[in-house]
């Protein structure tokens, strides 16, 4: 197995140049260029992040509402109830939810999705103004499975988190560590497919549906 | 793979005509034909950088490719800093036997897979099946072709080459015996008719197997970009996630990640953003609930590492978006398997004989009319069109090309650097070609060449060549 390893980069280096390794030095460059990246081309929008936020999500087919921060659990309840579903769901973790005292009115579970999951409340880390996205991090109490499995996915995001492009994003991550996490999951409208002549549905493998819940107060 | 030059030039042939008289085929293709355009146009009207972006794009490319092996060093370090495994294989013999080797030693009897196009290059499912594991593709469109014990057809849509009514068949018949009787038609069944078969296979699962549309140095993590979620179900649920990459596949930072996603999926299916966009890296990390115990990523060679410095090395910036299929009256016309391998249209027809050999594919070179769309279309700026004209160039040269061709080209070739004597030669042929088309100003028939006319008319020439009516011009001036 190594010495496919050796053949491979052999010929590399020898279809590239002159067939000697990298030096270190040459290494240690490519290595500054990765640590001093910065963004580059960015489409350029106007200043209202939540409003281009929004919109963008709508576009994709999801839902939101504009909540206090007091009323994360009564705003779960509506919407489920709305859809005719039980006050119950798969709980995910963060800043918002971990701070969120829950009623015995409600039913929570913490841990993953499994293939029966109905419904999963999730927190994002971040959410992208430019396209719509909100950003997950797996973690001990943050299982991306309930990004998969629910048929309804519920993300609580909160305002100040919203931020321009993707690259604000990754700074965010790369802050706190989190691009050391297993799964950094972007998650852009609910699940769908257009691989039957080429007309989506929604719903393919993962949510049917996705409504946001953004926390204007926090 | 040793079809002989001959017979691989009549199968594409026979491939081809037999793919413009399937009148489902026909039909899947007519409706699939003007979708990715319009909406790939309409996404990049709304993005007034796409061109800058565009460029940037393929700058990082360019910039990966030229420090290849320091990329992939780099890239390698993380992984294994995150608990994961890099394998190498230099062929897709030797990639098969090592994904094989993992699935035995986890004792794996089910195997979901995302979409991979490097899994369908290297003939993986037959090795795993005959290893005595059951392999479930899950992407809807390879879930089709799967069942209808077929190949994709298209590098982003598998089955576009299925109708609705296909599916239903091949639905009934494979899951009535799951207790799905009743024959669903509409789309909206059919889809959630799989994803309740395929809900049981993902959960089920002891290894899943993704592809990788980018593998990021800076974090070690794979990329996979997905609108179903089967990819993202794949990688999380099994105990064991394998993903298989081209070497190519290398971007340095999440920032150049951040260029190349707002190129792939606009040019792929004029979305802005696909629903799915993961980055996977490493097995569950201390703590975690849930996710696999072991990653291991397979990067493959397969003649990559050979095209680099070269004139072909730009396709190898390709991020597999099929763009170029969708922009290509060829591919429009005949479908992605009649070329004969997992990469069709334009980008198939130079990457075949890249990997495979020369010999392999003569036909694909020439199964273009120079239109140049796929080079305009492509997100990355990789020139297919010249590449195309390149193959051709090496064909003559290595003289590949069929020898009377090469015969002709070359008695002309002669002719055309004796002036008076071609001019003498010329004359004769085109008075009589004036003559015959002289009413209708243009010829129906050809002889050597009914094959050309059998499709549009030869303009008749004019009685006399243009020197002659030059020369004698001056001469009256």
């Amino acid at each position: 197995m190594n010495r496919a390893r050796e053949q491979i980069l052999g010929t590399i280096r020898k279809s590239l140049a002159d067939g000697e390794p990298r030096t270190a030095r040459r290494l240690e460059e490519l290595r500054s260029r990765i640590e001093n990246s910065r963004p580059q081309v960015q489409p350029a929008f106007d200043d209202d992040l939540l409003n281009r936020f929004c919109q963008k999500h709508v576009a994709v087919h999801g839902t939101y509402d504009r909540i206090s921060v007091d009323h994360i659990e009564s705003a779960v309840v509506k919407h489920l109830a709305s859809m005719g579903l039980d006050a119950q769901w798969h709980l995910g973790s963060g800043p918002l939810l971990d701070a969120t005292q829950w009623t015995d009115k409600v039913f929570v579970y913490r841990k993953g999705a499994d293939r029966d999951t109905k419904v999963a409340l999730s927190e994002a880390v971040a959410a992208v103004a430019e396209t719509g996205t909100l950003v997950m991090c797996s973690g001990p109490t943050v299982p991306p499975s309930q990004n998969y499995l629910p048929d309804d996915h519920l993300i609580v995001v909160d305002r100040r988190r919203i931020v321009r492009h993707m690259e604000d994003a990754w700074a965010i991550l790369r802050e706190s560590g989190a691009t050391k996490r297993r799964a950094i999951n972007l998650i852009t409208g609910p699940s769908k497919t257009g691989d039957i002549e080429q007309t989506i549905q929604y719903g393919a493998h993962g949510p049917r549906r996705l409504h946001l819940l953004i926390v204007e107060d926090a | 793979m040793s079809v002989s030059t001959t017979s691989h030039r009549v199968e594409f042939q026979d491939r081809a005509k037999k793919a413009l008289q399937d009148a489902s085929l026909q039909r899947a293709l007519a409706k699939a034909r003007g979708g990715f355009v319009d909406h790939r146009q309409d996404a990049i009207d709304a993005l007034p950088e796409f061109d800058a972006i565009r460029d940037a794009a393929r700058d990082i490319k360019n910039h990966v490719l030229a420090n290849l092996d320091g990329y992939l060093e780099l890239y390698e370090q993380q992984v294994i800093e995150n608990g994961g495994q890099v394998h190498w294989a230099r062929d897709a013999e030797e990639a098969c036997q090592i994904i094989a080797g993992i699935c035995k030693d986890a004792e794996a009897k089910t195997v979901t897979k995302g979409k991979s196009m490097v899994s369908e290059e290297m003939h993986l499912n037959p090795v795993l099946e005959e290893a005595g594991i059951t392999v479930v593709e899950t992407d809807l469109g390879e879930y089709i072709v799967q069942l209808a014990g077929e190949t994709p057809s298209h590098i982003i849509a598998p089955a576009v080459h299925k109708t609705r009514e296909q599916i239903t068949d091949l639905f009934h018949e494979h899951h009535s015996p799951l207790g799905y009787t009743d024959r669903v038609t509409q789309r909206e069944a059919l889809v959630n008719e799989a994803r309740s078969v395929l809900r049981e296979r993902f959960v089920s699962a002891d290894v899943g197997i993704t592809g990788a549309n980018f593998l990021v140095a800076e974090t070690g993590a794979n990329v996979i970009v997905t609108n179903e979620g089967n990819g993202d179900l794949t990688s999380c649920l099994p105990r064991v996630h394998i993903v298989t990459a081209g070497i190519e596949k290398i971007v340095p930072s999440l920032d150049d990640l951040s260029v190349l996603l707002r190129v792939l999926a606009r040019s792929a299916t004029g979305q802005e953003f696909s629903a799915y966009t993961s980055l996977y890296s490493g097995p569950r990390r201390p703590g975690d609930m849930e996710g696999p115990e072991a990653y291991h990523v397979v990067l493959l060679d397969n003649g990559r590492s050979r095209l680099l410095g070269g004139q072909y090395q730009p396709m190898l910036r390709c991020i597999r978006c099929g763009a170029c299929l969708n922009h290509c009256p060829v591919y429009g016309s005949i479908g992605g398997h009649a070329y004969g391998w997992v990469y069709s249209g334009p980008m198939g027809s130079v990457l075949t004989p890249l990997l495979n050999g020369f010999d392999q594919s003569l036909d694909l070179p020439n199964a273009c009319t120079l239109n140049g769309r796929c080079k305009e279309v492509c997100p990355v700026r990789i020139p297919l069109s010249d590449l195309l004209l390149k193959h051709r160039v090496e064909q003559h040269e290595r003289r590949l090309s069929p020898g009377f061709g090469r015969f002709l080209l070359g008695a002309w070739a002669w002719l055309a650097c004796r002036p008076r004597l071609y001019q003498g030669v010329m004359a004769l042929p085109l008075r009589v070609m004036h003559m015959l088309g002289r009413r209708r100003g243009s010829l129906t028939w050809l002889p050597g060449a009914s094959g050309w006319t059998g499709s549009r008319d030869f303009p008749a020439p004019a009685r006399r060549s243009f020197m002659r009516q030059w020369r004698s011009r001056k001469v009256r001036s």
